[in-house]
């Protein structure tokens, strides 16, 4: 306790005592209120002057209240918050000159706010002045050229060279040992879908494969992808060390696909670390700190038992998809292999590793004798090629031109097919350092250009700077395109996939397209698919999914954009589901056993059952008894005579009065359909009828009384009175809902048996892609249909014996905006997944 | 790839399943040898009228000759498409045939994880026609087509008809 002294005049003042000192801790805690309610006057100040009020007298200026810009710089901001509270919107909203907009800064500064909710591609900007771009799977994407290029498109994609960008693909790294990586994606895939990750002849690195990937132990059913990878090459071969793998993801499925491959390999995100602190004393238990990175170039997963890593590589790579024949050429004349430091490092090291006979050409010699043959279709399918070039820019003509063969044609297409390269693609784009390097090294084009400018003394002519310039290693990954020979052109849509380190995208994609490559967008992905006769996204996979809610949505958007004369009606059309193809519907109808819980359709991939379906379509084997609920066929479809195919059409089973019409119109070359769908009678007609009649009545009722109160209100009123506003939002709303429900049909989820007997003739399928084909000259399409349906039918035609053999399978076809019914002849595609 | 030799021989068309169950078979394109305009490949796929009327074109438009190429199943269809054009040339064109054997690699994708890709060298015969204007006035001396040269194993004797 402190001691009580008295005070110096203690008499005068009584028995007031003053304490000798002060608590430290009472007068912080009183200074503490002191500081805490200054800074809150100084944050939020009481005074209901606005800011420009508060200025003193010599700083204040006739129209600050109108333009911000009269006030000092760091008022501005707080005057505009609350002048637009206030709501009165500042006067200076004009928007900034296209001279200011266009200055090189601002202009960077615009496309870098314009990426941060959606990603651009290295070409954007390329694309955006020529292209349609449309926002899909969290990037901007060319959809088709401004130009009417469909037709050259497919010209370029059958003659030519087509060049697609498709650098939206992720790349996936994996890094673990190969038996670690095989268990592991042993559990998201099944054997009975085509090769595994593992297999013997991905592994060495020499081609690129593809796998269908499900979600954890679900096969058939949660089909995520089919994604294509490739593995790093082995340095030295035959060890147990870790080998790296990329897979190649569709921008739709990624996210579901990663979540997949964190849960089977027990992955950690690095992004929060916890890290053990050093323990003062043993007895102590172990305490830890998180550490958290704030920003992360590349997501890293670990798992830190098995020493899995996998890296989530976004946007390192440019990915160039050429298609076509000519495509060949192209490369050829765009990419010059560089040799000048490579041809005595990289060739001698791997020859000294591997022994390699002298004969084999090395990696360099091989790609540039491929490149010369006539297509890409003669190089060993799937093939990785690594190869390094001068820098593309070196390599462009003067003009836009066709590239043409060479004239000294190799004519050891044989030889080239059978014989590998010496080594495995090594190549430096599998290193993350060399890759950083490169981007980072990279000479811009705006330098190149002043390079040139000072050193080019005769224009077009090469200079001596340019020699200096960083080599660019690429990957290039032949496609073998269509590969059913009986029904398809064989080798169409074959072509190279060029990998390209981060940047040089733009100068690659230029040279590429000097050499007179034509460019596509998403439309031609479609087209070519379509072309090939499969189908891009299968309708179980998560990107067909998507695709079929995205497309369903716009089709009745567009629907109900018409005026309602326009509008087909699709209750007398006798169609159930006209937006969307219903596949889980379906199955439940088909299904034998109802009784059993519905589960998920999916699309049958069992290659051998497949092939043992098509024994029975084609060479009329006895149908093999499998367990097929819930189960679809693709099947792809072609029609003879007259008549278009939509997506969306049904594919129906055709009943014994068809037939016999059929032979009929045949004999008299008859070109009718089939058989026209009876029109049914719309029951809401007239309801919809009465309720638009009440609707109007309604709102007319409502505005009178308005003006009647208006009326009442001008009586008494000296000034003029204007009507209330309407405020009948809600009540238009909830009767367009109501009017849509009853334009279309029932969801046929609701009730059984409504898709598979919802017109006279069974639905046994949908189909998915249609449209004309240019590689068959017919109208073709893609579809799904139920295993039993196809059943039925296989067992009516053993039954019919009119039918003479070697016919076709047969089946109708309808568009959902149609009452004809025509025959398609039927087909059981093998190959799903062809085109990805 | 070392340790599996390529297969030899022709495509066996009698365990057509057996051999389907082992692998697939991918079959690549064969080789355009000459991509001239006047030079015509026949498919099985190509439509015969269409193929008709674009030779007709190519003659009518001044061309002094063209070369019909089919091979395997569809020499048949070649020859068709030769006669007829003969046919309605009244005596104005003549031709000339070539046979030659074309080496063909099929490569064959294994189905199980453990086998690596192998190939299957086959041959097949092919038809190489050359169509030639028979006009009297400039004496045309048939030669045998120079396409042929790298894909040819051995030209067989070569026929020359004069209609």
């Amino acid at each position: 306790m402190s001691s009580q002294k008295l005070e110096y005049d203690a008499s005068l003042g009584g028995h007031v005592t003053l304490p000798s000192h002060v608590a430290t801790y009472h007068y912080a805690s009183g200074v503490l209120q002191e500081i805490k309610s200054m800074i809150a006057d100084a944050q939020f100040p009481a005074s209901s002057k606005l800011i420009f009020q508060t200025l003193p007298k010599h700083m204040r200026r006739r129209a600050m209240s109108h333009h911000p810009k009269r006030l000092p710089r760091k008022y501005r901001a707080a005057h505009s918050s609350q002048m637009s509270k206030a709501g009165n919107q500042p006067v200076n909203r004009k928007r900034p000159s296209r001279k200011y907009r266009r200055r090189p800064k601002n202009l960077l500064n615009e496309y870098i706010r314009r990426q941060r909710k959606i990603n651009w591609l290295e070409t954007h900007i390329w694309h955006a002045k020529r292209f349609h771009m449309i926002d899909r799977w969290g990037y901007r994407l060319p959809y088709a050229s401004c130009d009417k290029t469909y037709r050259a498109c497919y010209r370029a994609s059958a003659e030519h060279c087509l060049l697609q960008d498709i650098s939206f693909y992720s790349c996936v790294q994996m890094l673990g040992t190969v038996d670690q990586l095989r268990h592991g994606f042993g559990r998201l895939t099944s054997p009975d879908c085509g090769l595994g990750i593992a297999a013997r002849t991905y592994l060495s690195g020499r081609r690129e494969g593809t796998i269908q990937l499900f979600a954890d132990d679900q096969y058939p059913a949660g089909a995520l992808q089919s994604a294509s990878f490739m593995w790093r090459p082995a340095e030295q071969p035959e060890t147990q060390a870790q080998r790296t793998l990329w897979l190649w993801l569709h921008p739709a499925a990624v996210e579901a696909t990663l979540a997949q491959l964190i849960q089977v390999f027990q992955l950690k995100s690095t992004k929060q670390e916890k890290l053990p602190l050093p323990a003062e004393s043993d007895d102590q238990t172990p305490r830890f700190v998180t550490h958290t990175k704030a920003f992360e170039r590349n997501r890293s997963y670990i798992n830190k038992d098995t020493g899995m890593e996998m890296l989530v590589l976004n946007q390192e790579f440019n990915r160039f998809r050429l298609t076509g024949p000519r495509s060949q050429c192209v490369l050829a004349a765009s990419l010059r292999a560089s040799r000048q430091n490579s041809s005595e490092s990289s060739t001698s090291t791997s020859k000294k590793l591997l022994d390699a006979p002298s004969d084999l050409l090395d990696q360099t010699d091989y790609c540039e004798a491929a490149l010369q043959l006539h297509s890409p279709s003669e190089v060993l399918s799937n093939v990785i090629l690594g190869v390094n070039v001068v820098d593309p820019r070196l390599q462009r003509p003067s003009k836009r031109t066709k590239a043409t063969k060479l004239s000294s044609s190799v004519s050891k297409s044989v030889e080239l097919l059978m014989m590998p390269p010496a080594s495995p693609p090594f190549s430096d784009l599998w290193d993350p350092e060399l890759r950083v390097r490169l981007s980072e090294q990279m000479m811009s084009t705006h330098q190149y250009n002043q390079l040139r400018q000072r050193h080019a003394i005769v224009p077009g002519e090469p200079c001596a700077f340019e020699e200096q310039m960083q080599p660019l290693p690429l990957l290039l990954i032949q496609r073998p395109g269509s590969q059913q020979p009986n029904y398809k052109r064989l080798g169409y849509a074959a072509g190279w996939d060029v990998i390209a380190p981060a940047r040089y995208g733009m100068v690659l994609w230029q040279t590429l397209i000097m050499w007179g490559a034509r460019p596509g967008g998403l439309r031609e992905f479609d087209s070519v698919a379509r072309e090939l006769g499969v189908d891009q996204h299968l309708p179980d996979t998560v990107a067909g999914l998507e695709q079929a809610a995205r497309t369903a949505l716009e089709r009745r958007t567009r629907y109900f954009r018409l005026p309602p004369n326009k509008r087909c009606n699709y209750r007398k059309l006798a169609v159930v589901s006209p937006f969307k193809a219903p596949w889980q519907s379906l199955v439940r109808d088909w299904n034998l056993s109802p009784a059993t819980p519905a589960k998920s359709f999916y699309v049958m991939r069992n290659r051998g059952l497949l092939q043992r379906l098509d024994g029975c379509v084609r060479h009329r084997e006895p149908f093999p008894d499998c367990p097929t609920d819930n189960c679809l066929v693709q099947v792809a479809l072609r029609l003879h005579t007259r008549g278009s195919l939509e997506s969306n059409a049904l594919i129906c089973l055709p009943s014994s009065l068809d037939w016999k019409r059929h032979w009929r119109q045949l004999k008299q070359d008859n070109q009718e359909p089939v058989h026209t769908e009876p029109l049914l009678s719309d029951v809401n007609e007239r309801l919809r009828k009465q309720l638009r009649l009440d609707h109007k009545r309604l709102l007319k009722r409502l505005r009178a009384r308005r003006v009647r109160e208006k009326r009442r209100l001008q009586e008494t009123s000296t000034r003029r009175v204007h009507i209330r506003p309407a405020k009948t939002a809600s009540l238009v709303s909830k009767q367009s809902a109501k009017m849509c429900s009853l334009w279309l049909p029932t969801d046929p989820a609701e009730t059984h048996d409504s898709v598979r007997r919802q017109c006279s003739r069974e639905v046994f399928g949908y189909v998915s892609s249609a449209g004309f084909s240019f590689v068959e000259a017919a109208v073709c399409g893609v579809g799904y249909v139920t295993v039993h349906g196809l059943r039925q039918l296989l067992h009516e035609r053993k039954a019919d014996p009119i039918r003479a053999k070697g016919q076709p399978l047969l089946c109708l076809v309808r568009n959902a905006d149609s009452r004809d019914y025509r025959f398609a002849r039927l087909q059981i595609n093998l190959d799903l997944c062809a085109a990805v | 790839m070392d340790s599996h030799p390529p297969e030899r021989g022709a495509k066996p068309k009698s365990n057509r399943n057996k051999q389907q169950s082992q692998h697939i078979v991918r079959k690549l394109p064969p080789r355009v040898t000459n991509d001239k305009r006047n030079n015509i490949y026949i498919t099985s796929k190509s439509d015969f009228k269409a193929q008709q009327k674009r030779c007709e074109d190519l003659l009518n438009a001044g061309t002094k000759e063209i070369y019909l190429h089919c091979m395997g199943y569809s020499i048949t269809r070649g020859l068709t498409l030769a006669l007829r054009l003969i046919d309605n040339s009244d005596g104005a064109l003549s031709y000339a045939i070539n046979t030659s054997t074309i080496k063909l690699v099929d490569e064959l994708h294994p189905l199980c994880d453990e086998d690596d890709i192998t190939y299957r060298q086959r041959n097949n015969s092919a038809l190489h026609i050359k169509i030639f204007n028979n006009s009297l006035f400039d004496i045309v001396v048939p030669k045998l087509p120079a396409q042929t040269s790298c894909t040819e194993v051995n030209i067989k004797k070569p026929q020359k008809k004069q209609k």
